[in-house]
């Protein structure tokens, strides 16, 4: 099963990217009390909050490329493994 | 200080008030008598309204089993339970009121009985005081309410589960149950065609038959039944590939992937994942399986 995670209104200020805010989370399954709180459970991590990604512009409106990779400069650009 | 007869005949005795039928007004003799109309009509507080009128009733249909207890509002309904005891008939059948749900001139609550058979029935309500009698607009109908469809047909033991009822007349009645085997499946809505009722919780899985009431009509469905799961279990929940750590990640703007593994998770209809950010939740739905 994949989940969106969710949206959360959360102060951008507050948040880290070395240091991740470690939150509660569950899931709501029909009135099933076992997949609620799982954080409660030693055996699950918390879920991590990391800021959102800031993306900056090309120098020139479009980039041609003609090798494989394409570079975006992306501040925590180790969101782009986390959206696979 | 009455708008109807029925309301003005109720007052209490002290202000002397009756019913002025020449001028459509709640007011003492004199003044009725004053208005130059030939011989005024005033209605003293003992006499009886000449205009009983049913302006609405509920439900609008009910089971050919009769036991449906039937609100009738109105005008000029009676000033005492004595009045109408025994003059309100629904499509010709007898309806008996309650006494404790009366209200005098304006309110009728009553219990009708079934034709008895199972043809299709229907015709107005008529409530009778003394000679007068009123009539609704509208036809009140005896049905045969039918169970064609459930959906989904399986949820978690510990219930919550939505469940879709589709037949016809899903609506008839005033009381209307909905049990898997014995287990109350709460209705939360109804129409015609449909009724949503919320599973409780089974001590086992299992398949069980959907059985409803509809005051004194009972109906199963026997095509489907409905199956009673394990709940789910969660193993995981991570975001990333193979070679990061396992834990599921996010930010504010939401939409980051998670894989979330365990057992009997297909059998949920709407899974949603939940955070906690200082105190307050925040939610969201799966959309593959």
């Amino acid at each position: 099963m994949i989940c969106d995670s969710p949206a959360i209104e959360a102060d951008e200020g507050k948040l880290d990217a070395d240091n991740p805010m470690k939150l509660e989370y569950g899931f709501i399954m029909d009135d099933v009390t076992g997949v609620q709180n799982l954080t409660s459970n030693k055996d699950f991590a918390h879920f991590l909050l990391y800021p959102n990604p800031i993306f900056k512009h090309f120098d020139k409106e479009v980039k041609y490329y003609k090798s494989d990779y394409l570079n975006i400069n992306v501040r925590y650009k180790f969101y782009l493994l986390l959206t696979n | 200080m009455a708008d109807n007869c029925g309301m003005c005949l109720a007052l209490a005795e002290k202000y002397e008030c009756g019913w002025c039928q020449s001028s459509d007004r709640c007011e003492v003799k004199e003044q009725c008598e004053r208005a130059d109309r030939g011989s005024a009509v005033w209605l003293n507080r003992t006499q009886t309204c000449p205009n009983p009128e049913v302006l609405s009733f509920s439900p609008e249909l009910g089971p050919w089993e009769g036991g449906t207890n039937i609100t009738i509002e109105g005008v000029n309904l009676g000033k005492t339970f004595q009045d109408i005891y025994n003059g309100v008939s629904i499509a010709g059948i007898n309806c008996q009121p309650y006494e404790h749900l009366y209200i005098k001139t304006k309110q009728i609550v009553c219990k009708v009985d079934g034709p008895g058979q199972e043809e299709p029935r229907e015709g107005p309500v008529v409530v009778r005081v003394e000679d007068y009698r009123g009539e609704s607009k509208t036809d009140y109908k005896f049905v045969n309410p039918r169970i064609t469809g459930i959906s989904p047909k399986y949820g978690p033991q510990s219930g919550g589960t939505m469940l879709k009822i589709t037949g016809e007349y899903m609506n008839a009645g005033s009381n209307i149950q909905a049990f898997i085997n014995d287990l109350p499946c709460e209705i939360v809505s109804k129409d015609q065609n449909q009724a949503l009722c919320k599973t409780s919780r089974s001590e086992q899985p299992g398949f069980g038959k959907l059985r409803m009431k509809f005051d004194k009509g009972d109906r199963y469905f026997d095509d489907e039944l409905f199956q009673y799961v394990e709940d789910p279990v969660i193993m995981s929940a991570e975001s990333g590939v193979a070679s990061q750590m396992k834990v599921p990640k996010g930010i504010p703007a939401g939409g980051i992937k998670i894989s979330v593994t365990g057992k009997n998770l297909a059998y949920i209809q709407k899974p949603q994942m939940y955070v906690y950010y200082e105190g307050k939740m925040f939610v969201s739905v799966s959309n593959t399986k």
